[in-house]
């Protein structure tokens, strides 16, 4: 997978990133692209940060693709680029920077995990409303794993209370500011399909329907209280979620800012090409 | 975890609301509902809450509701459709400390958002210069156009 570069902003921090991996093509207007970015320029992936998260949003939804590599839009924190672009292929800058790990099969684990959590970020003096959008975040981001190890009942709803016989993960590190949260799961169900539904209800509107709650609603609110969300599946094995924040950020640019999504499958993390699939 | 408590006017909930979130505590009569200890509500909770909230004969007016829940107020039609709100908290920055905290604003204040759609105005109590709005506007506000009775305070 590569990354592509369109603006400025990122020519200062491309530096910094694994050369033989990250391939800037810097240009600072939309109009001003090489050939081959042009053309990638109509592909949902890639790296559009001159363009507004909304734009590219709204561009990929007139493609009617529904696959995606990379998008990064507006303006970002470079701590959040430089921990989620690189360097070298996969996800592993961003293990390294998981410094606690702990199992959860229970609602009460869930419930001390996330509280673990916030008392790191209250040590640290993150903002609160940062702290409470994080935690809000990373339980949604729980639930989706939950929902996925759990058994749907007979009446065709789930079980609130849960007792999981496979553990999930759940890995958080704060290190000069930067957040950078994993949930790891043993079952490998997730799909870009219901990551891109979830993106195109935030440029539809908003607003969600009542019954749009487990997946779909997670993954809006996960989208809305994390800088990057990045996740990496291996169908029928693993899905790992990671969530990076800025947390010295005002709220109100965390919240309004650009994103970064990441979305690996098993053959992007192989290196080959999956091209877009309709 | 949800606890309840009784008031001189209602209920103050406290806590988060979330999958074990039991409602069936409060009952079904006139309340004010201070929701101002609510630290988080996730998406299952949202769901137990329409559910407590549709069976009820009697609304409850909500108080103090903080921004978590006013989020999903502008974000779920259905999760405020028939309430009434006395108050909501919201985030504003102030220039002058550098730091956030989550401010009261009335109904009063909210119906003046209705009609003016703009971000209430407060100023720091000490220096008196504006404080900026802390969050996405757009989002937290939307209820107020929504099924949602704003009361003031008599």
């Amino acid at each position: 997978m590569r990354y592509l570069a369109t603006t400025d902003f990122l020519q200062e921090y491309a530096a910094d990133l694994d050369p033989g991996y990250w391939t800037p093509r810097v240009s600072s207007s939309a109009g001003d692209l090489d050939p081959e970015l042009a053309a990638l320029r109509d592909e949902p992936y890639g790296l559009f940060a001159h363009e507004s998260f909304d734009s590219i949003l709204a561009r990929i939804q007139k493609t009617g693709a529904d696959s995606f590599r990379v998008l990064v839009a507006g303006q970002q924190s470079p701590p959040v680029l430089r921990a989620s672009l690189g360097p070298g292929p996969g996800l592993g800058a961003l293990d390294a920077r998981i410094v606690e790990e702990l199992a959860i099969r229970t609602y009460l684990e869930k419930r001390d995990a996330l509280g673990r959590l916030e008392r790191a970020l209250a040590a640290e003096r993150v903002p609160e409303a940062i702290a409470r959008a994080v935690a809000m975040a990373c339980e949604e981001c729980l639930l989706n794993a939950i929902f996925d190890a759990h058994p749907v009942l007979q009446s065709g709803e789930r079980s609130d209370l849960f007792q999981l016989e496979a553990p999930i993960h759940f890995g958080f590190g704060l290190l000069e500011g930067l957040l950078v949260v994993r949930v790891r799961d043993p079952f490998g169900r997730f799909q870009h399909k219901d990551l891109l539904a979830a993106v195109m209800r935030r440029i539809a509107g908003g607003e969600r329907r009542p019954s749009t709650t487990g997946l779909n609603a997670g993954l809006e609110v996960m989208l809305r209280h994390s800088n990057a969300l990045l996740i990496d599946v291996e169908a029928g094995c693993s899905t790992r979620v990671y969530m990076v924040t800025d947390t010295t950020m005002r709220f109100r640019r965390f919240v309004k800012g650009g994103r970064v999504l990441v979305f690996l499958d098993e053959e992007q993390r192989t290196g080959r090409p999956r091209g877009i699939t309709r | 975890m949800l606890k309840m408590e009784r008031t001189a006017t209602g209920y103050q909930l406290s806590g988060e609301i979330d999958e074990a979130s039991d409602f069936s505590g409060l009952p079904d009569e006139p309340m004010e509902l201070d929701l101002g200890r609510i630290r988080r509500i996730n998406s299952t909770g949202v769901r137990n809450w329409i559910r407590w909230k549709d069976a009820r004969t009697h609304m409850p007016v909500l108080v103090n509701v903080p921004a978590p829940m006013v989020i999903e107020l502008s974000l779920i039609r259905e999760f405020g459709t028939g309430l009434s709100v006395r108050s909501v908290r919201a985030p504003y920055f102030d220039p002058c400390t550098g730091g956030s905290s989550d401010r009261l604003i009335d109904a009063r204040m909210l119906l003046d958002v209705r009609a003016s759609r703009s971000v209430p105005k407060i100023f720091c109590e000490n220096a008196g210069e504006p404080l900026e709005f802390d969050e996405d506007e757009t989002n937290f506000f939307g209820f107020v156009f929504h099924e949602v009775t704003l009361i003031p305070s008599t």
